[in-house]
């Protein structure tokens, strides 16, 4: 105990790793349930790469749809890869956090394409881009943009 | 026609299921192993080097650090006659020592009531007022000297010197932002291990000093004398003992007990005439 008294630094890691995880973990496990329950929801709403729509016999209306997360991560996620960064291996703290940005920014796409009546998205494409590139002391933040084309069948 | 459906993706495809709370132990564990290996590594090394550098380096490494300081120094006439006396000791002492070439002992005398002597670079070896003031007899300085001598003789100051500089640096280098972190979780451990050096480094001199002291009068009477001070005097004039682990000297019983048993293995007498300290020495005690 004493040596985190002498050691303020220390005691400050520890606090900040010990919210890190408990807000982390929670936030963690509240967005992959309502990821798995909105997932459910929009299961109809079909998401395909190939880049032509399929042939219709009443030529549908086209549109862009997209939907984009933007993701942070937390103290003890960075802590735990930078200490992983020593020996390498599998950033296991960071393949969740950008499991959830990808299914995230996909369901809001979907969700812009049922806002605009659409029932279908081809050429769906991901883009991603970390938005504290450069910045050295910054918390690595990262986008992840889903965008298709939605199609949108006529009578 | 093409039927499309969306197919749900099995979880765990794109996480590892691991609990990142092992991995945070694991990994802190392997930092703190290979750092502490690092920082071992470097105080060996260091240390090796500091002992085996050559006796003109550490001379010069002496002159840079000290010389021009203790020059500018104003002592007293009778400050600068007590040192002289000291000297001559060291002097009759230094052909019994086995010195590495080019080492020549400079002793300096230090008006000060602590019961205390040390041994720094180039075989500077600093003696204290208090210390010369508690000697009954010139038998029992002469061990304490001989045991200052002995160490820079076996060059321990320049090991230790070496050891700790470099594991400084490698440290410092490897977490430039967060030293005294560094310092909390590697040379702490790390520490122990240097104080056990300090004992190895301490027992050996005490062995040296001895043989000096059993060469220069013929028996060992008196060797034992500050070792029996500080032992009556631990937590007044002189600090408390603390566990041996923790201390960068053996215990004192422990170190008079080792003296008697090298003497007895060595077939030096245990006691025979005291030879009295030199007239200004001896008055030094007097106006304490």
């Amino acid at each position: 105990m004493e040596i985190l008294l002498h050691n303020v630094d220390l005691l400050v890691v520890l606090v900040l790793l010990i919210v890190g995880y408990s807000f982390g973990r929670l936030a963690e496990w509240r967005h992959f349930r309502s990821i798995r329950r909105r997932e459910d929801e929009y299961g109809d709403l079909i998401i395909v790469t190939s880049k032509t729509p399929p042939a219709m016999n009443v030529p549908p209306e086209t549109t862009l749809v997209l939907g984009s997360a933007v993701i942070s991560v937390d103290y003890f996620k960075r802590f735990v890869a930078n200490l992983r960064k020593i020996f390498g291996g599998r950033l296991g703290t960071y393949e969740s956090l950008l499991d959830r940005a990808r299914r995230e920014a996909l369901l809001r796409m979907q969700e812009d394409a049922r806002f605009v009546g659409a029932t279908m998205i081809f050429n769906a494409r991901f883009e991603t881009s970390s938005i504290s590139k450069g910045a050295k002391q910054a918390v690595g933040t990262i986008e992840v943009l889903a965008y298709g084309t939605g199609v949108i069948p006529r009578a | 026609m093409v039927k499309y459906r969306n197919v749900k993706v099995p979880e765990g495809i794109n996480v590892s299921r691991h609990s990142p709370l092992a991995e945070l132990v694991i990994l802190s564990a392997g930092v703190v192993a290979l750092f502490g290996l690092l920082g071992l590594a470097a105080l060996l090394l260091g240390s090796t080097l500091g002992r085996y550098m050559p006796v003109s380096w550490e001379n010069r490494l002496a002159n840079a650090v000290f010389e021009e300081r203790l020059a500018a120094q104003e002592a007293s006439e009778s400050a600068v006659a007590v040192e002289a006396d000291l000297q001559a000791l060291a002097d009759r002492l230094a052909p019994h020592m086995n010195l590495p070439e080019g080492l020549r002992i400079t002793v300096h005398y230090v008006d000060d009531a602590a019961v205390n002597a040390f041994a720094t670079l180039g075989g500077h070896v600093f003696i204290l007022r208090g210390l010369v003031q508690r000697m009954p007899d010139e038998n029992a300085l002469a061990m304490v000297m001989a045991h200052e001598i002995a160490h820079a003789g076996n060059r321990d100051v320049a090991a230790n010197l070496g050891g700790v500089l470099l594991m400084q640096l490698v440290l410092s280098t490897t977490f430039g932002s967060a030293p005294e972190l560094a310092d909390q979780l590697i040379a702490g451990p790390n520490s122990l291990l240097l104080k056990r050096f300090g004992r190895e480094a301490e027992s050996r001199a005490d062995a040296d000093g001895l043989a000096a002291v059993a060469a220069l009068y013929g028996h060992v009477g008196g060797a034992a004398t500050f070792f029996e001070i500080a032992l009556e005097q631990a937590g007044e004039t002189m600090p408390e003992e603390g566990p041996e682990l923790l201390s960068t000297h053996p215990l004192s019983a422990n170190r008079i007990a080792a003296m008697r048993d090298l003497a007895r293995q060595r077939g030096w007498p245990a006691d025979g005439e005291r030879t009295p300290l030199p007239p200004l020495l001896a008055a030094l005690g007097t106006d304490g």
